[in-house]
């Protein structure tokens, strides 16, 4: 019988721990052959296992990468002075880092500094004046020796504006970087960085969500040089859109071979050539966009397609070309599996509108705004052959809404696959229990946004269906909406629904949870 | 000659000597074997194994006929899950640890991707909630640092203690 597993054996086993730092930690003590496997893979996301600031961590982060030999580095004698244990470290530990998140480290390290015992005026002068100083000090030289760091989440620091432009690696690294997503505060400075040194290596590229509007100056620049750009995603700020200019999709066509997901949300686009552009994206699988703004004059787009298109996503669009979006569609429907539409009306016909549909039955995921009764009336029609759909969003520009009769048309044509549902109804609660009765899908998630009116005996007609369908585990309420429910019924449904929300709701949302199946984990 | 392939066995010897008739598909099931009998072609020579024992070539066996008509696996997921273990394959996992060891062995000497997965998986739920010293019982290993190796080792890893 083999006592040991060799060493490759070993890894594929730590690899199954590798979200659980606890295992991994007692895996490291048990002997030394473990532990050269188990430091690799428990070193390579230690923010990410942690997900918050950890002085300890950064205490062996700096004990591995101070020169204690170095007598003339006086900033590193300085600090070597304020460490108690200097033992040497088994292990470089910094070059396993993969995935590095710089504020969860900026905040490690400024605890850090907080905790050493330092007078500026005496031993320190001319060398560091104050505490923020060693920060940035030992930001920059802990970013240099991350020399197979793969993905960064960048958010700079309000309060440590000089970190800014500590981001500097060494000068033929990161030469593996694949993803760089800038979170909260827009950084030019990294994105310079990047461009100065020709980092061309990335295939995902997000921005966002930030919290403020800015200019993209740099990004367009980064964005030429990589050659293997998969994924692109844009997000501004909530509620006021963030002006895309011509130069980031442009640069975005040049990487035609490669992407395949665009993404913008909350983004307006002065550009009226903006699809003349990603039409040369033809390898794109994924082109979303939430919560954006299109220029009125649309007329010169081209008639574009995409044949690989998978996600065609208009979600919180209003008012785009018609016309342009069925072209898409048609020409695009080979591999649709989610269709998002913008706002269709006001329209003098619904041709358009039909011939969508009818290009969209093959689909899983659909999701229309409707504002007048005819719209709904076509999409009735046509949802009986959507024989693949799992989920449906119905939504409103103009705040129309389900009522009895078009509630009960909705249930005959809805098919057995469905498994989410959004919509916006004002029913009374026998007419809602109806609808529910009739249901031949089983749902696991129901939201319902915007709905007057809604009482205790809409909240008890869901909780009977929740007992008659265990699969259903979410329940979403606008919280606007649902100020008259009594906490009694509030809390008979939390224990019959695992996760029952009164929230503010938001489509784009819930639409993307759908994307990624994350439905039971919004807002936690 | 014409009609639908005949589905034709193939024979493997196990390191003592043991014949083994399998059919091809659940030969295919491994890699190695796969690329052999595609290279080699027809034949009716036994194909010797001689890194696995007859007992555990046929628990592999086993395993390849009940998964014969699983899909093949699609590119590694980034997140392994240890929960996700069905009835059948657990029931299969339960056995001695030396013949976990060698199941271990034979998946990855034979490439059988799903197998060594599942394998690997198993012992990993074996290491979850345990303290080294448990770890070293269970899997009989001996502790090779000094006291202040382990000290050290330790210390460096701190911040990774605990819940």
């Amino acid at each position: 019988m083999p006592t040991i597993l060799p060493p490759e054996i070993l890894e594929e086993i730590f690899e199954n721990l590798d979200h659980d730092k606890t295992a991994l930690h007692s895996s490291l003590l048990v002997n030394r052959s473990w532990c050269r496997n188990v430091v690799p893979i428990l070193w390579r996301q230690p923010f990410r296992l942690l997900n918050k600031p950890s002085v300890k961590l950064v205490q062996t982060y700096i004990i591995s990468v101070l020169d204690r030999s170095s007598s003339e580095n006086v900033q590193q004698k300085m600090l070597i002075k304020c460490i108690k244990d200097l033992s040497q470290p088994f292990f470089n530990y910094p070059i396993f880092l993969k995935n590095l998140r710089t504020i969860t480290l900026t905040q490690g390290i400024k605890s850090w500094v907080q905790g050493i015992d330092i007078h500026f005026d005496n031993e320190l002068d001319g060398i560091f004046f104050n505490k923020v100083q060693i920060v940035c000090y030992l930001y920059s030289i802990l970013i240099k020796s991350f020399t197979s760091v793969q993905t960064i989440l960048h958010c700079s620091l309000d309060h440590f504006p000089t970190l800014r432009k500590h981001v500097k690696f060494l000068p033929e690294y990161p030469k593996y970087l694949r993803s760089l997503h800038i979170e909260i505060k827009y950084d030019d400075d990294i994105l310079s960085y990047l461009t100065q040194i020709c980092c061309n290596t990335l295939e995902e590229i997000w921005i966002g969500p930030l919290n403020s509007g800015v200019h993209l100056n740099d990004l367009a620049n980064l964005i030429r040089l990589q050659s293997s750009l998969k994924d692109f995603r844009l997000y501004g700020p909530r509620c006021e859109w963030l002006v895309v200019t011509i130069e980031i999709i442009s640069a975005l066509s040049t990487r035609h071979q490669t992407l395949h997901t665009i993404r913008f949300s909350e983004c307006n686009f002065p550009c009226h050539n903006l699809f003349d552009y990603l039409g040369d994206c033809q390898n794109l699988k994924n082109l979303e966009f939430h919560n954006c703004d299109f220029p009125e004059d649309q007329i010169s787009w081209c008639n574009v397609n995409f044949p690989n298109l998978e996600i065609l996503s208009f979600v919180g669009v209003v008012y785009l070309d018609v016309e342009k979006v069925a072209t898409i569609i048609k020409n695009s429907k080979r591999n649709l599996t989610k269709v998002f539409l913008p706002c269709m009306t006001p329209q003098d016909d619904l041709t358009r509108f039909t011939e969508i549909l009818v290009n969209c039955k093959d689909v899983t995921c659909f999701a229309f705004w409707a504002n007048i009764d005819a719209e709904l009336d076509v999409a009735f029609c046509a949802l009986e052959s959507f024989n693949k759909l799992e989920c449906l969003s119905i939504d409103s520009e103009d705040g129309l809404i389900l009522n009895s009769d078009q509630l009960y048309k909705l249930g005959k044509v809805l098919t057995p696959t469905l498994r989410h549902l959004e919509l916006c109804v004002d029913t009374s609660a026998e007419s809602f229990e109806q609808f529910l009765l009739n249901l031949t899908a089983q749902l696991e998630s129901l939201t319902l946004s915007w709905c007057p009116n809604i009482s205790d005996e809409h909240i008890k007609v869901i909780i009977r269906y929740a007992r008659r369908n265990p699969k259903l585990r979410y329940v979403a309420l606008d919280d606007d909406r649902s100020a008259n429910l009594s906490s009694v019924i509030r809390d008979e449904a939390l224990q019959v629904i695992p996760s029952f929300r009164i929230e503010s709701i938001d489509s784009c949302e819930v639409i993307r949870a759908w994307f990624d199946d994350s439905i039971y984990l919004l807002n936690e | 000659m014409t009609g639908a392939p005949e589905q034709r066995n193939v024979k493997l010897t196990s390191s003592e000597g043991t014949e083994f008739k399998v059919e091809r598909d659940v030969a295919e099931k491994s890699v190695l074997l796969k690329n052999m009998l595609e290279d080699v072609g027809e034949s009716d020579m036994a194909i010797p194994l001689p890194n696995v024992t007859g007992p555990i070539l046929q628990k592999v066996i086993e395993y390849c006929i009940h998964h014969r008509d699983d899909p093949v696996p699609a590119h590694d997921d980034d997140t392994k899950k240890t929960d996700d273990i069905d009835d059948w394959d657990a029931e299969f996992c339960k056995v001695d640890q030396g013949t976990l060891y060698e199941l271990i062995l034979a998946s990855n000497y034979l490439d059988i991707k799903p197998l060594l997965d599942l394998t690997c998986k198993t012992v990993a739920n074996m290491i979850k909630g345990k303290s080294p010293e448990e770890i070293r019982k269970t899997f009989n290993i001996a502790n090779d640092f000094t006291p202040e190796e382990e000290e050290q080792v330790r210390r460096e890893n701190e911040w990774c203690e605990g819940r």
